[in-house]
């Protein structure tokens, strides 16, 4: 989404100097740009677009200096990368486009050299990318070592909060010495010291859970865990049956499976939720955002949720929310961009209850933390977080924002659910990367870059109208666009005939990864590209609207 | 049982015993910690456990003084106020999971609990009652209390009384009839429960490992007189897991354009290798698996041999997973055509 945005940039700016654009692609630019609103739009984008390549990529050091992948090597001629002129060079500081390779979606967490070799930016981009003015010098795009890689840099930072781990920490709030232990010495009892890893059904780790606090279970769990044992000698594990936020572990547990717990937003109104002890949905923010209790469109948890529920209130599985990021940063205590400030709750009460009843931060605030700190990193711009001046993380933290968007374009983030769907959703979404983001033809390009103009321009429009409601700021109202892009979504999904909602997906995905995924892989192809194509276009608003606020 | 539960009653007090003489032998005794104050009511519990005290008052009073243990200042009630919440949501979990209690039923105490706190949070009327009693643990105050002798666990209206139950074509209490909420999936709920299992290696601790990357798959040697498809990715370092942590590559496949048009069109397999199946654990940047061609394993393994064998476009990732079920991200996909040869 992020690495579309950024070339349609590249695009505007083609067309903004007049330089090599395919035709079918400049009648696009040519016929849009009649509108008054939408030549200013394509300017903006034009003048943004080599400033947001002098930023500094602000890339650690890869895990690898050399590259494994045989591909490396193979059009190189060697396995080393050469990063910059300086050898072994500090990368943060190079500006983004100058980043000599196309950037892995895992380059912070990986252990090869973090480069790309499989990328190709598709029929039009391959040569708009390596002709660009400001990288002159560059020849045209064939592979993943020559043109500009702003975008694939800019997507990779958009992954940031999910592998940020840091966000959420949780304990088990009433026997983080007993229960686990307990189950651990039944596992070396029963199968000996070193026994290896024992796949335990989750049953039998709540019925070890309660035997620490009621004895007469201790001999349930002992027998759950012999034949759990047991059958594991001879079973072969094909798969991990993880549920998102649930986690059998003692003492501070970080899991990547827990950084999406913030990464939720309910549009006020999508869904209902009554009765006598209703908690109102806006208590802190004015939207919600996961709360797994009243999970998914209809407010109704699915079954992986109601075990996620169960187990983590008979374990007394709760925020450790002095270490979790995501409590202290994405409690946004302005509102000076019209959203009303969050109501602070201390850290006993995000702690008071195990996790799934407490209602945590909407995903709108986790675009807006990154975008104060950004500010704050540049000083520039009036939401500025209180930060040093750093360019250097300017780009780290415009993944925050970015980021958000995308969620808001995901409709289980904008139900706050982590079932119904949601994990065969996304791998559906990543593995039609190719007919989502279309790249194929000249002619197919052409539609995309029209929509994603006709669409940005909307977004563009709200930012302007709100600038000028705030005389004398040039920024950006991340919330609203967030919001706004999530509001869409749920709009867009009342219109389809499919439903995207699956009460059985999410468990079948635990069992049959495969028969989950083709329900997302067979499904409308022209939903998910309108979902898809108003995220992109969302971010297109912001990259160029951030540029009016950085220097 | 009652061994080990003794051995567990050992343990802590022994634990105590040792924060104890380690005050005893400071000049200055140093002020309890919470994590003291907490220990001490673990013990307390476990003594409470030995002496009969029943599970459901039992947690009520662990969760309640490792709440004061947290906050040992809160006004009167509070603490004792959201104890019980939480010791009547670990029940609810327990019996939802025995299939004693019905998905409906299950999701009436969610919001009747937690309802009746967060009004207890919001309003200091409710507070100020509820510190001068609630004899039935309703959780709704005496003096507003219409019905004073509801039975433990039962979801009540504002003014205390029950609310209907057991109406089969209804069964929830708080949703009314034509809700989502009123009609779950009982069956299903039951299949996610077992379908559910924790992978438990006390040898790890909670570290994250790395990703491994795709590198390359293609047919090689597997042993000497072996051959079949192998899958090359980059090594995990193991070393930050804890000492003879199980480490796990897990790959997902996705195949596309198959080589006969009565193949499915699109292919999903998942497999996990362990990190000691690695066919060259010499190599320390690279890790190999391979699936045997000439007698294919059953399973996902033998699904990957027929994909790798039978489909054009394989696109596929990998993660590494910890024996205490760890995960690192995914990463990025990998996209190749058919086999190629020498991933040895």
């Amino acid at each position: 989404m992020t690495e579309t945005a950024y070339d349609v940039m590249v695009a505007a700016e083609h067309f903004h100097d007049k330089t090599a654009l395919p035709e079918v692609l400049r009648s696009v630019f040519t016929s849009l740009s009649s509108d008054p609103e939408m030549k200013a739009f394509i300017d903006a984008l034009a003048t943004a677009a080599p400033k947001l390549r002098s930023l500094p990529v602000g890339l650690p050091n890869p895990y690898s200096w050399d590259c494994y992948d045989p591909e490396f090597a193979a059009k190189t001629g060697s396995t080393k990368t050469k990063w910059s002129a300086n050898p072994m060079d500090n990368l943060a500081a190079i500006p983004l486009g100058d980043i000599p390779y196309a950037i892995d979606s895992d380059y912070l967490t990986g252990t090869d050299c973090g480069v790309d070799t499989g990328w190709d930016p598709g029929v039009v981009w391959r040569d708009l990318l390596g002709k660009n003015p400001a990288i002159i010098t560059k020849p045209p795009i064939a592979d993943f070592q020559s043109g500009d890689h702003t975008g694939t840099v800019l997507g990779m930072w958009s992954i940031g909060p999910d592998n940020e781990l840091n966000d959420i920490h949780m304990t088990l709030r009433t026997s983080n010495a007993g229960a686990l232990g307990y189950l651990k010495k039944w596992i070396e009892t029963i199968a000996g010291a070193g026994a290896g890893t024992a796949w335990v059904p989750v049953k039998c780790g709540l019925k070890c859970g309660a035997a620490f606090l009621w004895p007469p279970l201790a001999a349930e769990c002992k027998k759950c865990i012999e034949s759990a044992v047991n059958d594991g000698k001879n079973a072969t594990h094909e798969g991990v049956t993880e549920i998102d936020g649930l986690l059998w572990s003692d003492g501070d547990i970080q899991n990547a499976n827990f950084t999406g717990i913030p990464h939720h937003v309910n549009p006020p109104g999508a869904k209902p939720f009554g009765g006598v002890w209703a908690v109102p949905n806006d208590s802190y923010d004015d939207q919600w955002g996961l709360i797994v209790d009243r999970a998914g469109p209809t407010s109704l948890p699915d079954p992986i949720e109601f075990v996620t529920m169960a187990a983590s209130d008979m374990v007394g599985l709760s925020f450790l929310a002095e270490k979790s990021g995501a409590i202290q940063n994405y409690q946004i205590a302005t509102n000076a961009d019209g959203h009303a400030a969050t109501v602070h709750r201390d850290n006993h009460e995000w702690e008071y209850l195990s996790w799934p009843h407490v209602a945590m931060t909407p995903v709108d605030n986790l675009g807006m933390f990154g975008w104060m700190e950004l500010e704050g990193y540049a000083k520039k711009g009036s939401f500025q977080a209180s930060m040093p001046l750093d360019t250097t993380k300017i780009a780290y933290r415009l993944g925050w924002s970015l980021h958000a968007i995308g969620d808001a374009t995901v409709p289980m983030h904008t139900t706050g659910t982590f079932g119904w769907g949601h994990r065969p959703f996304e791998d559906s979404m990543q593995n039609l990367q190719k007919p989502l983001f279309r790249r194929t033809s000249e002619q197919q390009t052409a539609r995309m870059v029209f929509t994603l103009l006709t669409r940005g321009l909307v977004w563009r429009k709200a930012v302007l109208a709100w600038r000028a409601a705030h005389p004398g700021s040039l920024d950006v109202p991340v919330r609203n666009i967030i919001s706004g892009v999530a509001e869409r979504t749920m709009t867009r999904l009342s219109l389809s005939s499919f439903d995207v909602f699956s009460y059985t997906a999410s468990t079948q995905y635990l069992v049959d990864k495969e028969g989950a995924n083709l329900i997302y892989d067979n499904g409308p192809i022209d939903l998910y590209q309108d979902l898809v194509d108003e995220g992109t276009a969302a971010e297109l608003t912001v990259l160029a609207s951030l540029m009016e606020v950085l220097p | 049982m009652k061994r080990h539960f003794g051995l567990m009653l050992s343990g802590f007090a022994l634990m105590l015993a040792t924060v104890r003489c380690g005050s005893d032998q400071a000049a200055a005794p140093a002020a309890p910690t919470p994590s003291d104050c907490n220990e001490a009511a673990r013990a307390r519990a476990t003594d409470d456990a030995a002496k009969g005290v029943p599970a459901d008052e039992l947690r009520r009073r662990l969760e309640t003084a490792m709440l004061r243990c947290a906050e040992p200042n809160a006004p009167a009630g509070k603490l004792e106020m959201i104890g019980q919440v939480n010791a009547d949501l670990a029940r609810a979990g327990g019996e939802l999971a025995d299939g004693t209690l019905s998905g409906a039923a299950y999701l009436d105490i969610v919001a009747d609990r937690t309802g009746k706190l967060s009004s207890y949070r919001a309003d200091s009327a409710v507070r100020d009652a509820f510190a001068r009693g609630d004899a039935d643990g309703d959780l709704v105050p005496d003096d507003r209390d219409k019905c004073p002798n509801t039975p433990r666990f039962q979801p009540t209206d504002a003014t205390g009384c029950p609310l209907p139950g057991g109406d089969p074509t209804c069964p929830s209490g708080l949703a009314s009839c034509g809700s989502p909420r009123a009609h779950v999936d009982d069956e299903a709920i039951r299949r996610a429960f077992e379908s559910t299992t924790f992978m438990i290696d006390a040898r790890c601790n909670n570290a994250q490992p790395r990703t491994p990357t795709p590198l390359a798959w293609g047919r090689g040697t597997q042993a000497p007189t072996d051959w079949g498809f192998n899958m090359m990715m980059t090594k995990v370092p193991a070393d930050q897991l804890g000492a003879g942590c199980d480490l796990f590559y897990e790959v997902e496949v996705r195949f596309a354009s198959p080589g006969l048009g009565s193949l499915p069109p699109i292919k999903y397999v998942n497999v996990m290798f362990r990190a000691s199946e690695d066919l060259h654990p010499e190599d320390p940047h690279r890790a190999f698996f391979g699936v045997a061609v000439q007698s294919p394993p059953p399973g996902q393994r033998g699904e990957l041999v027929k994909g790798f064998s039978s489909y054009n476009e394989v696109q596929w990732r990998t993660r590494a997973v910890t024996g205490n079920q760890v995960a690192s991200p995914w990463s990025g996909l990998k996209q190749q055509g058919p086999a190629a040869a020498g991933v040895f």
